[in-house]
């Protein structure tokens, strides 16, 4: 590269590659992570883009507090985001117990806050990257990193009880099911895991052909998840074994929602698919404009979509056809949230709205000056 | 636009870098390595004449410095002076720029490609599955396996031996370049000894930043460079161990000194 520095035009070549260089930052600085969002009484937790969680009233979108409340660090140098290392977005939804709201976040650490004022109570450092949301179970909160493990960790005091080695990072919410005993631990090294409530021991083993980025969910004595290499695998929770695949066109990072024997799973070729639990049978599918990234929600008979093409999309759930669909202006990456009051979205820029889960209608946005 | 590029840069170096690391044993470290030699040689034919020519031009500087002094306060003169300077010579003063230009799209899409593969964040793992997401055979690669040695190829090094290494190849480089003789104009001087040393301890700080697999791409291409020049010099009747005196006088004459006592004594 050092020839370029010797000629005339030196100079003007310098500048050249040093903008193309930054091109990579833009203008306006990238999303660090996506928005991770739950609601429990009453109150909208959401870690959003700056690396904070946010607590806002539910009925009204007005901030109750925000952790942690002084400022973060610098994006990188000269405000460049990628693909500089960043300290401490929160990809995760936080997730609450009692009177404690968990936050899993990219500085490696979940934190566990009160929910009235979002004081600190404890935390405990993982070995690296969390991107998971943190699971509560009764006492135990179950939080997966991507040092590999899988931690239980007492819920009260932030002690470790178990934890899991799962041999990849592991990207995706571990599922507890306290009727089988069981903790469904999936991976980016494209495995599956059931491993014992107990002691964490691995019962067994299943391995997909992509990574595994996305909780699965039972439906029934199946267990259904998606993975990268586009397909919704069903295997037999108790077994480990293949009942069933189906293969879209695109990667499947979210949870497929399952409804009596239907599944239903968003993907990275824009289209939301409905699936007989039993066999895996294509019942409809709708496309949208834009990547379906995360698990879709469903509440009275709606199927709720937040596409990448910055829509959202209420689709009946029988048939598929769209009942409502409004603009939000931005993408979206994360789930969307459904209370009985509104549905809570939340886009790649860093914004909350809660719409009317009827029609579609702005209730209210965050921040209110914004959007 | 944005699309077009993508289309026509960043996926086929993805594929290319996916493919070597599948071919390589999963190792990504190995793959950025080749995939550096092998599009620094199909770049040779753009990177050659401009290396050539700007050698050239150094080893003119005694009668371009000459032909500047005599023509100071004609610059007309001057210009008309070292063209015909230059047309004898067989030297197009434009004519490494070109070529350059033509491949920095390249280099720009390789860094671009490299920092893509290496995702290690959902955000940008995100953005890469757009380019893979078609190709069962890469998508089942996904996520890579970034550890390397002491390194994990997404992050910085943390122990800063490959920006050292950086700096060290960039200023070896940037000191095969410059001319062995001392130029005349004290500015012209003075801008080559800053540059000899700002720009290599620039790219050594950028690197600190940025992760460690684009780090080897920086250390490999100037290798690479340090070779092409290397072959250029030894074409132009230097030995290795000329080129080793320019670039370490200090050193080969206080070897040279050194011996001399021991043969006196």
């Amino acid at each position: 590269m050092i020839e370029f520095l010797r000629h005339k035009w030196s100079l003007l070549l310098v500048i050249l590659v040093a903008g193309l260089f930054m091109s990579s930052c833009g203008g306006t600085a990238p999303a660090a992570s996506w928005p991770g969002m739950t609601v429990a009484e009453g109150v909208v937790y959401v870690a959003l883009t700056d690396g904070k969680v946010h607590a806002l009233y539910a009925d009204s979108g007005k901030e109750k507090w925000v952790f942690p409340t002084e400022e973060g660090k610098s994006s990188g140098f000269l405000g460049c985001s990628a693909p500089r290392v960043t300290e401490g977005p929160i990809y995760a939804p936080p997730a609450v117990g009692g009177d404690l709201v968990y936050v899993g976040s990219y500085n490696n650490t979940v934190y566990a806050l009160n929910t009235v004022a979002g004081v600190q109570q404890w935390n405990f450092p993982t070995g690296d990257r969390i991107v998971a949301a943190p699971v509560v179970v009764d006492d135990t909160v179950y939080v997966a990193s991507s040092d590999q493990y899988v931690y239980a960790l007492d819920a009260e005091d932030g002690s470790e009880r178990w934890r899991f080695q799962a041999g990849n990072w592991v990207w995706a919410s571990p599922l507890v099911d306290q009727e089988s005993g069981a903790v469904y631990v999936a991976t980016m090294g494209h495995k599956v895991y059931r491993v014992r409530l107990t002691d964490g021991t691995a019962e067994w083993e299943f391995t997909a052909q992509g990574a595994v980025a996305a909780a699965p969910a039972l439906a029934g004595d199946l267990l259904v998840f998606g993975s990268f290499d586009g397909r919704v695998y069903a295997v037999d929770a108790r077994t480990g074994e293949e009942q069933w695949t189906f293969q879209t066109g695109g990667w499947v990072w979210g949870t497929p929602v399952v409804v009596d024997d239907v599944l239903y799973v968003g993907s990275q070729d824009q289209h939301v698919y409905a699936l007989k639990v039993a066999d895996g049978t294509e019942l409809w599918r709708f496309q949208t404009g834009g990547v379906v990234r995360d698990t879709l929600v469903y509440g009275e008979g709606l199927l709720y979509v937040g596409s990448e093409d910055t829509q959202v999309y209420a689709l009946d759930a029988q048939s598929g056809d769209v009942q409502w669909s409004t603009s939000i202006e931005e993408q979206i990456l994360s789930r969307p949230v459904l209370t009985e009051e509104a549905l809570y979205v939340a886009t790649l820029n860093g914004k909350v709205y809660a719409l009317d889960p009827a029609d579609g209608s702005r209730i209210w946005h965050y921040p209110p000056s914004e959007g | 636009m944005g699309q077009l590029w993508n289309t026509i840069f960043i996926q086929p170096m993805i594929y290319a870098s996916l493919w070597l690391y599948q071919f390589l044993g999963h190792n990504f470290a190995l793959a950025i390595a080749v995939l550096t030699v092998v599009v620094r040689l199909l770049t040779l034919p753009l990177t050659l004449p401009a290396q050539k020519s700007a050698k050239k031009q150094q080893e003119l500087q005694p009668k371009i410095q000459a032909i500047q002094k005599k023509y100071a306060k004609d610059r007309e003169r001057q210009t008309e002076e070292l063209m015909k300077l230059y047309k004898e010579e067989g030297i197009n003063p434009m004519g490494g720029c070109l070529p350059l230009l033509i491949q920095l799209p390249i280099i720009m899409a390789f860094y671009q490609s490299i920092a893509k593969v290496l995702a290690d964040t959902p955000l940008t793992l995100f953005s890469l599955s757009s380019f893979v997401a078609g190709n069962a055979a890469l998508t089942s690669l996904v996520p890579l396996s970034s550890k390397f040695l002491w390194l994990n190829l997404a992050r910085p090094d943390p122990w800063y031996v490959l920006p050292i290494l950086v700096v060290f190849t960039s200023w070896f480089q940037q000191k095969m370049m410059t001319p062995s003789t001392p130029a005349t104009d004290p500015q012209a001087a003075s801008m080559n000894q800053t540059m000899q040393i700002t720009m290599p301890l620039m790219f050594g700080f950028l690197t600190m930043q940025w992760p460690s697999g684009l780090a080897i791409y920086f250390v490999v291409t100037n290798i690479v460079s340090i070779i092409i020049q290397l072959v250029i010099d030894m074409q132009g009747g230097r030995s290795i161990r000329d080129v080793f005196q320019a670039v370490f006088p200090q050193m080969t004459s206080d070897a040279g000194t050194a011996k001399g006592r021991r043969k006196k004594r």
